[in-house]
């Protein structure tokens, strides 16, 4: 499996971008303005998640005239299960530290 | 200027292996739709140092680690005046022979030969140029310096197990 629990913030969000639209085909510069991370950082993470079978990619069929071809991507059923459970992590962390910063507790342990 | 990086980069991706070029041709056609200016440079910018880490490590790690483990192998024999240092010598050459051979199975013959030659070269050249050391064969001259040949044995041993253990690993999974 190429996720780990320890995956970088930078794969969650793209996981968490791709689940937005599921099913439908993303292409690298739309998952980059909405993720807000640099083509040097997404490309690495689409390949590893491409080589985890968690992606799969295609290319474009009709680019209009003038530009070209985009390589698209969306997830696979394996990923797609998995970018669920990453949102529900993410979203579960978030509602705890809402309940922690409500009862003026710190919201990391420790700080 | 974004031409030339354009350009750069589509001669860089044609070093990539086939399977690998789909990712960073898709990065190189999507800057076509990156508003031109600082976020188009960016976007090729980030590109570049994409497109040339796998270039890195497709094209050149091997051949690099190849370089450092023949200089290794070198190294233990040049400082190596102890008793046991033909020992040291030997387990180090098996050690980075296998350890190549696992990293890169269809180049196993490659390596095998390169580290096992390495120091019977070396040897060689150091008797060609007079320089004398400890890993000069003494005595024996060119011809106990030919002798070393003899270590492309354990090299190919050490290559091929290597090989073998990925090869194996990998059908087990």
């Amino acid at each position: 499996m190429v996720f780990k629990r320890n995956s970088s913030p930078q794969t969650r969000a793209v996981l968490e971008d791709l689940l937005a639209s599921p099913g439908g085909w993303r292409h690298g510069y739309d998952i980059a303005r909405r993720t807000g991370l640099a083509s040097g950082t997404l490309y690495p993470i689409l390949g590893r998640l491409s080589d985890g079978g968690l992606l799969e990619t295609r290319w474009e069929d009709d680019p209009p005239e003038g530009r070209p071809r985009r390589h698209l991507y969306r997830l696979t059923a394996e990923g797609a299960a998995l970018a669920a459970t990453v949102a529900e992590q993410a979203a579960a962390g978030r509602r705890t530290r809402v309940r922690e910063s409500r009862r003026g507790r710190p919201a990391v342990e420790g700080a | 200027m974004s031409r030339v990086v354009q350009w750069w980069l589509a001669a860089a991706i044609r070093l990539l292996p086939q399977r690998r070029r789909d990712l960073d041709e898709g990065m190189l056609a999507e800057a076509a739709s990156v508003p031109p200016g600082r976020a188009r440079g960016a976007w090729l910018a980030g590109g570049m140092w994409f497109v040339a880490r796998q270039v890195l490590v497709y094209r050149c790690a091997y051949w690099l680690a190849l370089c450092g483990a023949a200089a290794l192998v070198t190294a233990l024999k040049w400082v190596g005046t102890s008793d046991d240092a033909a020992q040291v010598v030997m387990a180090g050459l098996l050690a980075v022979a296998a350890e190549l051979g696992w990293a890169v199975p269809r180049r196993a013959w490659l390596s095998a030969l390169v580290i096992g030659s390495v120091l019977a070269v070396t040897a060689m050249i150091q008797i060609a140029l007079g320089v004398d050391g400890a890993s000069v064969p003494k005595p024996g001259g060119m011809a106990g310096a030919g002798n070393l040949f003899a270590l492309l044995i354990p090299a190919a041993a050490g290559a091929y197990l290597g090989r073998g253990l990925r090869r194996s690993l990998r059908r087990a999974r």
